[in-house]
């Protein structure tokens, strides 16, 4: 029996939930299927994949601690694809804050001052806020394209990290390795779960998307992103456009920023060129996957969280790629945009 | 209700209908727009669709045209039983269709436009192309140019392209539906169309002629449908039914009778003055105002009259603030504004309600509480916070005191049918009592009932001492609620009279572009 | 500098463009009907692994080439079968599509990083490669340079000269009208999907087969982008391609001369100057804002769906 699509009378809410259940399940359907491709038997790489993490205690700190930043980064970019700011470039202000918030441990290793930590977050927040101002600056005053500047500042931000990593900032004790000193203590957010790397910074990222929730619905900056659905509207309204453009970037770039910081500052421990591994394209997944709602943020960074941990396990005790962890999300986007359709439109049966 | 089919019909009667249409049905999620719909119509028949706004006549037009596809029914073309799968074929059956709004592409030339559907299957050459243009053209007085892009040309204009494709399609044409063609037209403009339908009707050509406009289906048809909120509610020869039958038959009962017009007894005070506005347009396809001059007083309606397209969007934009001018150019209450946003003007007393009204005067996903605060936010914070709750009540009370039917505030503003949408949209703005009241277009697209509400609502407001401009191409509903009127054409403004000494003609000439009287007027008034 | 390295610092320029060209041209196609896939990054990743895997198992080039492009095509028509037929948004749409090709390309090239093959073979025109100076700058490169250069003409030609490109053109503007005229929006939206992604996989093909003969994770670093981003900075006429192509590959060139030449600079701060020349590109041309409008394909990054 032929289907065709019919629109909805209007949106269904029930679907916005379903969709995303939908689409993990297609995709861990593929990805059982690419793991049979590749030679591999299904079930083993569906139990190392999304199964084993689960299995011990250090698997679910691990799945939460990959979780954070992404949670963080998340909810900012919530607000900006809600504006219709499509900052794309969350990698490289999350370079920009652990970048400017490591520049004091770089140049005092050994303090271990009370004002340091503080003085590093918000550092980092800086950071990640003026590299997005930027291509703020650059949209509202030259009207360009805020994908394409946003996405040529990653690669920007990461020659720069590059740079300083194997350059000024190289630690002289590391034997030639990239990096910078190792921090400590005092430059450290505190681990709460002994034994992991779970810390503080991370319950504080999963803070951010409640609070992200309260400001998109309560105040009038969040009523200025919602009318963004409709520029002609907003005018209509009195809002300035480039005063949302310049608000969505800050605030998206600023969370960015401070989850780099947490991470140099907390797992990593260390300015490292590998620090960024993709987080801030997986950002992106975890706020198309949360459907644009900040609390679903949360859930939608759990799972993408337990892909990457999952992804890594697969890796070692199937010997498979690297890159499955991010060809897993790519699919995950992929099921989530179809299963969407299902948001306004059913599907009926051709009457003929 | 009467419905008498037409089975003695006239002369057509006996040749074999070219299109014929039984029991059509269409529902869309929430509103049945077409219930049983039956209609036939003969070669050389100009054949009117006759309805208020909303009673279904565009939805009807679409499935015969293959736009949309109908629920139920049959369709039957020069006797023969078809299923139209979409416009292409259509098009290639002999249909032709001029829809409200054109279907021309704004940045490809006329020429462009037209070999779009040209000898689809033949060789493409532009010049064998630009040659049948031109012999079209000579064939049937439609002059256009060639060349130019479509957004330099002229309402008039655009639509004989629009006639000229149909003329020109590769399967020769045999039923031409026009939809609500004479809507955007003057009435000068209007004349020189009729002339057109009716040599092609002498040829042989089907016309089915969509109006809601009573004079000209009297005027130029042979017979006439009229439709009622989807149903066929009468069939007639329009040479025995007089325009105040037709009128009975197309609202069924009579809507309430407009609000009774009071004099204002207030002094002429000038509200806002608007005075040497010249202004380039930020719309590649717009018009550029050019030294617009005029004011608009307290307890008055000015209406401005004019095709559309002719700088009402850019005028308004100015005059609400969405694009700054000169200080001096604008002055409300004496005070000069033309340098204040949208915000601070508000403050002032002037509020506005677009066009547009789904994606401008109302943001189609949010829901209602959020739209009521489109235009009233400054007035919901407390603490920094918006206080949604008193939002919720007063989407309540707005949508109950207007007359909103909706299937709750919570849903989106997308969900409401055109008329109650701008109940809503038009409530929002007359219950703030604004000091001044911009509105284009205020009953475009809305039913009788809803339109007389929303006319009701700017005479109360008139009444109360604000000052109202209303733009509008709809000459008949501007001489019904102004006092004063003027005409905007080509960017320009022309001068302001009182509705009683205007010469509808004479309006006619001005909107078709003709500013050679505006001199001479402006000395002697 | 001598004469010898001018030429040969031009000869790389115009090989560095191509698959620059070759991507943009895609786009600008794709774009021009309406359709905004910021996929094109990924699709090449896709593309360059393809073409590798099959330029090594075959030991044929050309057949790398051939497996690149039908890759890409591929990726094309996936985009268009989310945007198109289920409406999706086109911007995450084109995001999960450089995601998946990333992720893609990595997971299926595993085993292939640091296999060598023989790359295309260079075909110098008979005639034309001999001519003084331009010889060497124009005409003595692999297939691939010719067919990127033939392209930009053609999609020229296509667009203003034949009534397929009309129709395009047509769609990408208002595809509402253009349905209504009885044109055929959707089939077209998949073509020039399709047109788009095969010849961002050919480009890709091109990278792993004959600019760098090899397969490296991460080998197509940001060209994809930088396609993307000189549509907009071509103001989507496709002969203005050629300017920008050459501009961005003459800033990368330079680079690597600069280096060669002993001058000191660091190589890691260098490396980030292509991207900030299409940051500087964008913002002159942005600047008008009634420029972008206009040229910009007015249904750009919107979904159409015929009512039923």
């Amino acid at each position: 029996m032929p289907l065709r699509l019919q629109r909805r009378a209007r949106p269904s809410f029930a679907m916005r939930l379903g969709a995303p259940l939908l689409a993990v399940l297609v995709a861990a359907v593929i990805a059982c299927g690419l793991l049979a491709a590749s030679g591999k038997a299904p079930l083993d790489g569906f139990y190392a994949l999304f199964l084993a993490p689960l299995t011990q205690a250090s698997g679910w700190a691990d799945v939460l601690t990959k979780s954070a930043p992404l949670a963080l980064i998340g909810a900012g970019l919530v607000v900006a694809f809600r504006s219709r700011v499509w900052n794309i470039g969350a990698q490289g202000q999350y370079i920009a804050g652990a970048v400017l918030g490591s520049a004091l441990v770089v140049h005092m290793p050994e303090s271990s001052a009370g004002w340091l930590l503080p003085s590093m977050i918000v550092l980092g927040v800086i950071g990640g806020l003026l590299y997005a101002a930027i291509p703020a600056f650059l949209s509202t005053r030259f009207n360009a394209n805020v994908i394409l500047t946003s996405l040529m500042f990653d690669y920007v931000a990461l020659a720069g990290l590059h740079y300083l990593t194997f350059g000024p900032w190289r630690d002289p004790s590391s034997y030639g390795f990239p990096g910078s000193v190792s921090f400590q203590d005092a430059a450290s957010l505190p681990v709460i779960w002994a034994h992991t790397q779970f810390g503080l910074g991370a319950v504080f990222a999963f803070l951010a998307a409640p609070l992200i929730w309260i400001l998109l619905r309560s105040t009038l900056f969040g009523f200025q992103v919602r009318v963004s659905a409709s520029d002609e509207a907003s005018t209509y309204a009195g809002f300035s456009r480039p005063r949302v453009v310049w608000m969505a970037l800050l605030l998206s770039g600023a969370l960015a920023g401070l989850a780099g910081l947490m991470q140099v500052a907390g797992p990593i421990n260390q300015l490292r060129p590998d620090i960024y591994s993709e987080v801030g394209f997986s950002a992106i997944i975890v706020a198309y996957l949360g459907q644009l709602n900040p609390l679903g943020v949360l859930p939608a960074a759990l799972l993408v969280g337990l892909f990457s941990v999952g992804a890594n396990n697969a890796q070692i005790t199937l010997g498979l790629s690297s890159s499955l962890g991010q060809l897993l999300q790519g699919v995950l986007l992929f099921t989530l945009l179809a299963s969407n359709v299902l948001v306004n439109y059913r599907l009926a049966k051709v009457s003929s | 209700m009467n419905v008498t089919a037409d089975e003695k019909g006239g002369a057509n009667a006996r040749t074999q209908p070219r299109l014929e249409l039984y029991g059509i049905t269409k529902a869309f999620p929430g509103v049945v727009a077409n219930a049983d719909v039956s209609l036939s119509v003969h070669p050389g028949e100009i054949h009117a669709l006759l309805g208020e706004n909303g009673a279904g006549k565009s939805t009807l037009m679409k499935m015969i045209y293959g736009l949309l596809a109908p629920d139920s029914g049959s369709l039957m073309w020069d006797g023969r039983e078809i299923r139209i799968e979409g416009p292409m074929q259509a098009r290639a059956l002999g249909m032709g269709m001029v829809q409200q709004h054109f279907a021309l592409l704004e940045s490809l030339t006329v020429a462009e436009n037209l070999a779009l559907t040209l000898n689809r299957h033949g060789r493409w050459d532009p010049n064998r192309i630009a040659a049948r243009i031109e012999d079209a053209e000579r064939e049937y007085g439609l002059k256009v140019h060639a060349r130019r892009p479509v957004h330099r040309l002229s309402v008039g204009e655009r639509q004989r392209v629009e006639i000229l494709r149909c003329l020109l399609q590769e399967e020769p044409l045999k039923l031409l539906i026009l939809d609500e063609p004479t809507a955007v037209l003057t009435p000068q403009e209007i004349e020189g169309l009729f002339a057109i339908l009716r040599r092609l009707a002498a040829d042989g050509l089907s016309i089915l002629f969509v109006s809601h406009k009573l004079e000209e289906v009297r005027g130029l048809c042979d017979r006439v449908t009229v439709l009622r909120s989807g149903r066929v509610v009468a069939r007639r020869d329009t040479a025995d039914v007089s325009v105040e039958d037709l009128a009975a038959l197309m609202v069924g009962d009579a809507p309430p009778p407009l609000r009774e017009r009071k004099p204002v007894a207030l002094e002429a005070r000038v509200r806002m003055a608007v005075s040497s506005l010249s202004q380039s347009t930020l719309d590649p396809h717009g018009t550029a105002l050019q030294s617009v001059n005029f004011e608009l007083r307290q307890g008055e309606i000015l209406g401005l009259a004019g095709v559309s397209g002719n700088g009402q969007q850019e005028l308004m934009a100015a005059l609400v603030g969405e694009r700054s001018s000169p200080p001096e150019a604008i002055l409300i209450d004496g005070q000069a504004v033309g340098k204040l946003n949208v915000r601070a003007r508000r403050k002032l007393g002037l509020r506005y309600v677009p066009e547009e009204r789904l994606g401008k005067g109302a943001v189609p996903e949010l829901s209602l509480i959020d739209n009521v605060l489109l235009t009233r936010w400054a007035k919901a914070m407390q603490w920094g916070l918006l206080r949604l709750g008193q939002a919720r009540a007063a989407a309540q009370s707005l949508c109950d005191r207007h007359d909103v039917r909706h299937p709750g505030v919570a849903s989106p503003a997308a969900s409401l049918s055109g008329g109650n949408l701008q109940k809503f949209i038009m409530g929002r703005e007359l219950d703030e009592a604004p000091e001044i009241l911009i509105v284009a277009q205020p009953t475009w697209g809305v039913d009788v009932a809803a339109a007389r509400r929303i006319q009701d609502g700017l005479l109360a407001l008139r009444e109360r001492g604000s000052a109202l401009l209303v733009i509008s191409d709809d000459l008949d509903e501007l001489l019904l609620l102004s006092d004063r009127i003027a005409v905007m054409s080509g960017g320009r403004v022309s001068p302001v009279c009182p509705v009683a000494s205007v010469d509808r003609a004479e309006l006619g000439q001005w909107m078709g572009g003709n500013v050679s009287g505006w001199e001479a007027f402006g000395d002697a008034a | 500098m001598n004469n010898a390295v001018w030429i040969s610092l031009l000869a790389g320029v115009v090989v560095a463009a191509t698959p620059l060209l070759l991507a943009a041209a895609g786009e600008l196609v794709c774009e021009r009907a309406g359709l905004l896939n910021l996929g094109v990054e990924g699709m090449m990743a896709v593309g360059a692994v393809c073409g590798f895997i099959a330029a090594f198992t075959s030991g044929n080039a050309y057949l790398g080439l051939l497996a690149g492009l039908v890759a890409g095509l591929l990726c094309g028509l996936l985009f268009a079968w989310l945007t198109v037929q289920l409406m999706a948004d086109q911007v995450a749409t084109g995001l999960a599509l450089t995601i998946l090709g990333h992720g893609l390309s990595g997971f299926i090239g595993h085993g292939y990083a640091g296999d060598s093959i023989t790359g295309l073979p260079a075909l110098p025109l008979p005639g034309l490669s001999d001519l003084p100076v331009l010889g060497p700058i124009l005409f003595q490169h692999t297939l691939p340079v010719y067919v990127a250069l033939a392209l930009v003409f053609g999609v020229h030609w296509f667009l203003s000269r034949t009534r397929a490109g009309l129709t395009l053109r047509s769609v990408g503007e208002d595809p509402k009208v253009s349905y209504s005229l009885g044109l055929r929006v959707n089939a077209t939206r998949y073509a020039a999907a399709a047109f788009g992604g095969a010849m961002a996989g050919f480009a890709g093909a091109f990278l792993s087969t004959s600019y760098t003969p090899m397969w490296a994770e991460g080998m197509v670093a940001g060209q994809g982008w930088i396609a993307v981003g000189l549509v907009v900075f071509a103001t989507w006429r496709p002969l203005r391609l050629l300017v920008g192509a050459w501009l961005f590959a003459g800033v990368g060139i330079g680079q690597l001369f600069s280096q060669a030449a002993g001058l000191d600079l660091n190589t890691y701060l260098l490396s980030a100057l292509p991207y900030l020349a299409v940051v500087v590109a964008l913002v002159l041309i942005s600047r008008d804002p009634l420029r972008i409008r206009l040229n910009t394909p007015a249904s750009l990054g919107r979904p159409f769906r015929a009512e039923t």
